[in-house]
C-alpha cells in the first residue's frame, strides 16, 4: 500500500507540473477567445512551431536555451500578429459567422503541420534540454528536478502575462474589448490593435510552452495536437474566456490525468480529458468560472 | 428588359445539373481505364461526406470535426459485426449507420444546446478519443494495421459496378438532401443557422433542429464510411485521419459552402487534383491547406457560387 501511495504522490506531482504547461497553452487560447470570440484551432501548431524555432536556434546557431527562449517568444509574437492581420481581421471586419474563423484556423493548422513535414522533416527531434536531468528526493518520493525547474519558468511567464493583462493599458484594453466590443470602441480603444496583441500573446505563450516542453516530450510536426486538445478541454472546464478558469482548469486536468493513470489505465491517459469535457458539459456547461453569456 | 432572374437562374442550373449527371452516368463508357473509374468511385465517397459536412457547416453553420470519426464508426461497426456475428453485409452496413447516428445523438445532446464553439470542441474531443480507443483496443481492431473488410460485391475484377453503386448512393443523398433543405424542416434549419435567437423568437425549437441536422448528416456519413470500408476492403484508423478531414473540409469550402452542388464539384475536382499532385508527395497537403485559407479569404462563395453568379446568370460578363 505504501508503494502505491508513493506512486500516487509522484504522479500527482507530475500532474501538477503538466498543469503549468497546459495553463500556458490555455491562457493564450482563453485570451484570444475572450477578446475576439475566436477559438484558435491552430494553437497546437503554434506550440510545435515554438519547439522547432528553439530546436533550430540551439542546434544551428548554437544558442543557449535560456537565450533562445526569449527569441522564440518574440518570433511567435510576430507570427501571431501576422496571422491576425492577414487572416483573422478580414473575417471580423465583415462580421462573418464563427464557422469561417474555425475553418480559417483549421486551415492554418493544416498548413503549419504540412509545412513542418515538408521543410523540417517528419521524424522525431529532441532539442537540447534546459537543465540536465536530476532528481530531487523527498523521503521516499522522487521528483525529476529538471521538470520542476522548467515548470517554474512556465509559471514565471504566466505570472508576467497576468501582470500585462491586469496592470497595463493594453491589458485594460483587452479586458474592455472582452467585456463589450462596441463599448470599448466607443471609449476610443483601437479594437483591432487589441485583437492583434491578443493573438500575438496567444501565439507567444503557445510557442513558449512548445519550447519548454519539447526537450522533455518529443518534437514532431503533429506534436501540438494533444496539448492543444487538452487546452480546449481546459477552457471549457474553466469557463470560456476566463483567465483564472484557464489556470485552475489546467491544474484540475493535470491532476485528473495523473490520478487516472495510476488508478485506471495508463494507455488511456490522453483520453481522460474527454471524460472531463463530458462531465463539464453535462453538469456545468458554463465552466467553473464561466458566466452565462447572452448574445443578442 | 423584364426577365425573371430567379426562374432563368434555376432553369440554367437545372440544365447544367442534368448535363453533369448524364456525363457521370456515361463516364465508364468514355474513360475505359479501371484506375480512373476507381478514382471517381472514391471521389463519390468524398462527395457524400463533403455534402453532409456542408449541411452542418454551410446551412446550420456549425463546424464538426467528428465527421470522419463517424464515418470510421460506421466502417468499424459494419466490419466487426460481419466478422464476429456472421450477419449479412447489408445488415452490417445498416448497423454501422445506426451506431454512427446514436453517437451523433450523444454528442449533439451534450453540446448542441450550447454556443457553436462548444459543439466544435466536443466533436474534436470525440474524434480524438475514438482514434485513441481504436488504436489501444488492439485485440478487437488490430490497431493501426486495420481490419480486412469483406468486399461489397464479392470478388469481381472490375470497379465499374462499384462506380454505379457509389454514383447511385451519391444521387440518392443529393436528392434526399435537396428535398430536406427545401422542405419546411430545411427552412427551419437555415433559420437556426442564420440566427438562433430570431428562430427561437419565431417559435422554432432550435435545439431540436440542431440535433436533427447533426443526426441526418452523421447517419449518412456513417453509412458512407461503411460503404468505403467494403469498397477498399480495409478498415483502419486512417479513415478518420487528420488528412481525410482536411480533404473533406477543403472540398466543401472550395466547392462552395451552403450549396448542394458545390461540395460535389469540389470533391471531384480535389480528388482528381490530389491524384495529379501525387507526384508532389509531401507538398500535397500544403497546397490543400493554402487552398482552404485562400478560398475563405478571397473567394468565399467557392466555385459553385462563382459559377452561379458569373456564368449561369451572366453577371459581370
Amino acid at each position: 500500500m505504501v508503494i502505491e501511495l508513493t506512486a500516487l504522490a509522484e504522479n500527482l506531482i507530475v500532474g501538477l507540473l503538466m498543469g503549468s504547461f497546459y495553463a500556458l497553452m490555455a491562457v493564450g487560447l482563453s485570451l484570444m477567445f475572450s477578446v475576439m470570440r475566436i477559438v484558435n484551432f491552430a494553437h497546437g501548431e503554434f506550440y510545435a512551431l515554438g519547439g522547432y524555432i528553439l530546436y533550430y536556434l540551439t542546434t544551428l546557431f548554437g544558442l543557449n536555451n535560456f537565450l533562445a527562449l526569449p527569441l522564440v517568444m518574440a518570433g511567435m509574437f510576430a507570427i501571431g500578429l501576422t496571422v491576425e492581420r492577414l487572416l483573422l481581421r478580414p473575417l471580423l471586419v465583415e462580421a462573418l459567422g464563427g464557422e469561417y474563423a474555425i475553418i480559417t484556423t483549421f486551415g492554418i493548422s493544416l498548413f503549419i503541420v504540412n509545412f513542418a513535414i515538408a521543410f523540417f522533416g517528419p521524424e522525431y527531434k529532441t532539442p537540447p534540454s534546459f537543465v540536465p536531468i536530476f532528481r530531487i528526493s523527498l523521503g521516499t518520493l522522487y521528483v525529476s528536478g529538471d521538470r520542476v525547474l522548467v515548470s517554474l519558468i512556465a509559471a514565471g511567464i504566466l505570472l508576467a502575462t497576468c501582470l500585462i493583462i491586469y496592470k497595463t493599458r493594453i491589458g485594460l484594453a483587452m479586458r474592455a474589448t472582452a467585456q463589450n466590443r462596441d463599448g470599448a470602441m466607443l471609449c476610443g480603444i483601437e479594437v483591432f490593435k487589441t485583437n492583434m496583441t491578443a493573438t500575438g500573446l496567444a501565439a507567444m505563450l503557445a510557442g513558449a510552452a512548445g519550447a519548454l516542453l519539447s526537450p522533455i516530450m518529443l518534437l514532431f510536426p503533429e506534436a501540438g495536437s494533444i496539448p492543444a486538445t487538452k487546452s480546449y478541454v481546459v477552457i471549457a472546464l474553466g469557463g470560456m474566456g476566463s483567465l483564472p478558469g484557464a489556470i485552475i482548469g489546467s491544474i484540475v486536468l493535470g491532476v485528473v490525468e495523473s490520478l487516472g493513470t495510476v488508478l485506471l489505465s495508463a494507455a488511456y491517459r490522453d483520453a481522460y480529458s474527454f471524460l472531463v469535457l463530458i462531465t463539464v458539459l453535462l453538469l456545468r456547461p458554463q465552466g467553473i468560472f464561466g458566466v452565462k453569456v447572452r448574445e443578442v | 428588359m423584364d426577365i425573371d432572374v430567379r426562374a432563368l437562374l434555376s432553369r440554367r442550373i437545372n440544365i447544367a445539373i442534368i448535363a453533369g449527371a448524364v456525363l457521370l452516368l456515361l463516364l465508364p463508357l468514355i474513360l475505359r481505364h479501371e484506375y480512373w473509374i476507381y478514382v471517381f468511385t472514391i471521389g463519390y465517397y468524398y462527395a457524400i461526406l463533403a455534402l453532409t459536412w456542408n449541411i452542418m457547416a454551410g446551412y446550420l453553420r456549425r463546424v464538426s470535426f467528428a465527421h470522419m470519426a463517424l464515418a470510421a464508426i460506421g466502417a468499424y461497426t459494419s466490419t466487426l459485426t460481419i466478422i464476429n456475428f456472421k450477419i449479412p453485409l447489408v445488415l452490417g452496413m445498416f448497423l454501422g449507420m445506426v451506431v454512427g447516428a446514436l453517437s451523433s445523438l450523444f454528442i449533439g445532446y451534450l453540446s448542441l444546446r450550447l454556443r457553436g464553439v462548444y459543439f466544435t470542441l466536443s466533436t474534436l474531443a470525440f474524434a480524438e478519443i475514438f482514434r485513441i480507443v481504436v488504436t489501444v483496443e488492439y485485440q478487437y481492431t488490430r490497431g493501426s494495421l486495420g481490419l480486412e473488410a469483406p468486399k461489397l460485391l464479392g470478388n469481381i475484377l472490375t470497379y465499374v459496378p462499384y462506380y454505379y453503386v457509389a454514383l447511385a448512393f451519391l444521387g440518392a443523398v443529393t436528392i434526399l438532401t435537396h428535398l430536406m433543405l427545401n422542405s419546411g424542416l430545411g427552412l427551419r434549419v437555415k433559420a437556426v443557422g442564420d440566427s438562433e435567437e430570431a428562430a427561437e423568437a419565431l417559435g422554432i425549437n432550435s435545439a431540436r433542429i440542431k440535433v436533427f441536422t447533426f443526426l441526418y448528416s452523421s447517419a449518412i456519413a456513417s453509412l458512407a464510411g461503411a460503404f468505403y470500408g467494403h469498397l477498399i476492403g480495409l478498415v483502419s484508423p486512417e479513415i478518420c485521419g487528420f488528412e481525410q478531414l482536411a480533404l473533406v473540409i477543403a472540398m466543401s469550402v472550395v466547392g462552395g459552402l451552403g450549396t448542394i452542388p458545390g461540395p460535389i464539384i469540389g470533391a471531384l475536382l480535389i480528388e482528381l487534383l490530389a491524384e495529379y499532385l501525387r507526384g508532389f508527395g509531401i507538398y500535397r497537403y500544403l497546397i490543400l491547406a493554402a487552398l482552404i485559407i485562400v478560398t475563405i479569404r478571397f473567394f468565399r462563395q467557392g466555385i459553385f457560387g462563382w459559377v452561379k453568379k458569373r456564368v449561369l446568370l451572366g453577371v459581370g460578363m
